[in-house]
């Protein structure tokens, strides 16, 4: 006789730790090309990383101006030229440059690289800023530039970081409409010329890598690799003093709140712990600052915490948009979770929880290609190397509840943070 | 070629397994035959509401987030005007945990006034931050009752207004679950380093005991032609004025969709195309200039869609569109036109089915219009579209339907 035991849906089935996450390696393939090999589908990303992001500009907008053209024209083809080139591949090429790099990424069928890479490496070598699209570049920067200034999140994320980090800082330093100004094509070109067609990229291929690829890599790209950010690029934050800073926007149905800190860069001891802490605060749905301020309280459609490391330095941040007329209530709220962690011990439920839940992160981010060029980058890009990767398993796995309020201690402490708001404050 | 099994159970749930054993991950894909369109017009944005609902604790589980957490998952959910859609990945041996959450909230949620409290607040924050907060964040909640004045897709998945959330009642809610929230009227794909054998088991240990009914058949009225040209013109706090000519397009599983989907992308897909070059670039009349189609199952919209440089007035801006839509309903599009846009979407469709949870997603979708299997025959159907076809394709939606127009003003 079949015996089927009655369903008990209020227990939850066993489950299991992550206890050996794969470490899967990017391979070298010499000097400045590393690639993962990986997947049944015959298509590949590269990315290229040149050291072209914002702290290598001595003017504003400069280093993402430069990015934005990339696709304009070189010495041989026109934009258009360009475009349709690669667009007829079905390769898609894309450029973008943040505060430390200057990055382009290549998705392609393996198959076309005989066509597409020496037209990449065109770009990175003969690009020109033609006047016209100067002009439109120009043009376009402005109107959205006008339009970015609209918005609560970016008036309060500008300003959070120039107070973090100095106003003269360039990680710091606004740009105003006013600063398109201040640019021009030959500055492109200068810039150009110092930082992608002066040094050979890091190399990163993804996916179908398969040995004509791997060769048409080495043909087109292949060079001598040196650190991509020198130590005499890197300044020290220069913090402002004022630890509250309120950017008034007349009608905001909501207001922006960052409330944050500079902390440590990725190499150091006390980051994987600074981690950990900062998923519980509000590093996941789960968090103590989601689980107060949008699900008990409904203040806001959603807020997090974020460890945000580059290579001068490093900052905790707070974010979240709420309904402006409970601005103060949030603010309040957000530093009142900051002071619990500092002072009460993690229930061994929730440490259990979020371990489990950064291993389970940890295991997606191992998984596939991308991914794994992805973690690479995570480590080169930071003078790492994988070694990181398992101090940071170690920790996450072992640390205990009276570590992370040490961390907290000497992390959370209020007087430290800086508190930016845009919109109202009543 | 994404392989897959497909089973039914007894209750009418539909489940497809689709193995990939190079990854430690499953994937579980569930798909809600419900979205915006099935709501009744006094009680929009209910489908969507509803999404954050199923978070607010079932009937034996008062917290989803948290167990799958617990065993390493992360998981989302969206709405659309179809359907309403559920997803999580974690790892592959605490697969169970995943059955063991959705059949819950799949059987009975935890009707409570403290749950519909909070997510009707939260809902009501995502409408400001989404729609009132963003400059142009008001435009769909404007153009989908101007395009559509008799077919549901009037409303937007948020709703009409937000007092039709604010208003919503418990018992509205606990009707509307047993009317749609059925084994019968959903669709689940399990993916990833699963074996067929073992989801099925855990498939009928699950979400067989939870009661049956039927796949909801709808009766929506069909959209009519658009007989005359429909303006509408509005100013808001915005820095730059934008132009919209909405055209109604074909639904999502008829041979037109394919050539419409071409057809935008030679407009206006990537910098080669004929929007940037002429209108952005060329003309300089626009700061961006785009032809996309919004895709709904059946029929959405194809829209045009550009921001005015200052000093450009809409008359000049809506004839250089206009231009290009010549253009292309005299000539056709290129053969390398042509075969440029069908070699993106092959490279488009062989990343994406890389990814494991795409995977699921596509094959419950696929199963919704009529067959899982055809998540494999895309690549075929967009290669069989000729120029020809989209020459045709041009004159039909630009010639034989007129259009409805926005004229989004910035305020001086």
């Amino acid at each position: 006789m079949n015996h089927i035991a009655a369903l008990n849906r209020r227990e939850a089935p066993p489950f299991g730790q992550i206890l050996k996450p794969p470490m899967t390696k990017a391979v070298s393939a010499g000097e400045n090309l590393f690639y993962v090999k990986e997947g049944n589908s015959e298509v590949a990303r590269v990315n290229f990383i040149f050291p072209a992001g914002k702290l290598f500009q001595s003017i504003p907008l400069v280093a993402q101006g430069v990015s934005r053209m990339m696709m304009d024209g070189t010495k041989s083809h026109s934009g258009k030229a360009l475009s349709e080139a690669i667009d007829f591949y079905g390769s898609y090429l894309s450029f973008k440059s943040g505060l430390d790099y200057g990055e382009a990424t290549l998705h392609l069928q393996s198959r076309y690289w005989e066509k597409v890479f020496p037209l990449v490496r065109e770009i990175f070598q003969e690009s020109v800023f033609p006047k016209k699209e100067f002009e439109v570049f120009r043009e376009n920067g402005k109107a959205a530039l006008v339009q970015d200034l609209e918005r609560v999140e970016v008036l309060a994320g500008r300003k959070f970081f120039e107070v973090l980090c100095g106003p003269d800082h360039s990680y710091g330093k606004k740009s105003e409409v006013g600063d398109y100004e201040n640019l021009s094509p030959e500055i492109f070109q200068e810039f150009f010329s110092k930082h992608y067609f002066g040094n050979f990229p890091l190399v990163v291929a993804s996916g179908w890598v398969d040995e004509n690829f791997l060769k048409g890599l080495k043909g087109y790209f292949y060079g001598p690799y040196k650190d991509l950010v020198p130590s005499d690029v890197i300044k020290e934050f220069t913090p402002e003093k004022e630890k509250f800073y309120f950017l008034p926007k007349k009608g905001a149905v909501q207001s922006a709140i960052r409330v944050g800190r500079i902390v440590v860069k990725k190499n150091h001891e006390d980051y994987p712990g600074l981690f950990f802490l900062n998923t519980v605060l509000g590093g996941y749905f789960g968090s103590r600052l989601m689980g107060n301020i949008r699900e008990d309280k409904g203040f806001t459609y959603g807020i997090h915490s974020t460890l945000q490391v580059n290579r001068a330095g490093g900052i905790l941040s707070i974010s979240t948009e709420v309904g402006s007329e409970v601005t103060k209530e949030a603010v309040s709220e957000i530093f009142k979770e900051i002071k619990r962690l500092r002072e009460d011990l993690i229930g061994v439920e929730e440490m259990a929880l979020v371990r489990n839940y950064i291993m389970g992160n940890f295991l997606r981010g191992m998984d596939g290609p991308f991914e794994v060029a992805d973690r690479f980058l995570g480590l080169e890009l930071h003078g790492l190397n994988y070694d990181f990767y398992q101090r940071f398993v170690d920790t996450i796995l072992s640390i205990s509840s009276e570590k992370v309020r040490e961390l907290a201690q000497r992390y959370f402490r209020e007087e430290e943070f800086c508190t930016v708001v845009a919109g109202c404050w009543d | 070629m994404i392989n897959f099994k497909k089973h039914t159970l007894p209750n009418g749930l539909t489940v497809i397994i689709h193995e990939n054993h190079s990854t430690p991950m499953a994937a579980m894909n569930i798909l809600y035959n419900v979205g915006a369109r099935d709501e009744h017009p006094d009680r929009t944005g209910f489908a969507h509401l509803f999404e954050h609902l199923m978070f607010g604790g079932s009937a034996n589980i008062p917290n989803y987030d948290k167990p799958l957490q617990e065993a390493g998952g992360e998981n989302n959910a969206f709405t659309s005007n179809d359907i309403t859609n559920y997803y999580l990945t974690l790892p592959a041996n605490n697969l169970e945990t995943a059955f063991w959450l959705e059949s819950d909230r799949m059987n009975a949620l935890d009707f409570s006034p403290k749950s519909l409290e909070v997510q009707r607040n939260v809902v009501t924050e995502e409408f400001n931050e989404r729609y009132f907060s963003q400059p142009y964040g008001d435009l769909f909640l404007l153009l989908r009752p101007h395009a559509y004045k008799v077919h549901p897709y009037q409303w937007a998945t948020i709703g009409k207004e937000i007092s039709h959330i604010s208003g919503a009642t418990l018992e509205e809610v606990r009707v509307f679950f047993y009317q749609f929230y059925l084994p019968s009227n959903a669709i689940m794909c399990v993916a990833g380093n699963v074996k067929e054998k073992e989801v099925m088991e855990m498939s009928e240990k699950w979400f067989g005991p939870i009661p049956g009914g039927s796949r909801i058949q709808r009766n929506l009225p069909k959209e009519p032609k658009v007989e005359a040209r429909r303006i509408l013109e509005v100013e808001r706090d915005v820095p730059f004025d934008l132009l919209i000519k909405a055209y109604h397009g074909s639904p999502k599983n008829s041979p037109g969709f394919y050539a419409e989907d071409l057809l935008t992308d030679i407009m206006s897909e990537g910098n080669s195309s004929r929007f940037y070059q002429e209108l952005v670039l060329n003309k300089e009349l626009f700061i961006e200039a785009d032809l996309y189609l919004t895709g709904e199952i059946d029929g959405g919209l194809i829209v045009a869609e550009g921001k005015l440089r200052p000093g450009v007035s809409f008359e000049e801006a809506e004839r250089a569109i206009d231009y290009e839509l010549e253009k292309i309903m005299t000539s056709g599009p290129s053969e390398e036109e042509l075969e440029k846009v069908k070699n993106k979407v092959v490279s488009t469709l062989r990343f994406s089915e890389m990814n494991v949870l795409n995977n699921a997603m596509n094959l419950c979708f696929s199963e919704l219009l009529g067959d899982a299997g055809w998540v494999n025959d895309e690549e075929s159907k967009y290669a069989a579209v000729t120029a020809g076809k989209i020459k045709e394709t041009a004159s039909k939606v630009f010639s034989t339907q007129f259009p409805s127009v926005i004229n989004y003003k910035a305020k001086r």
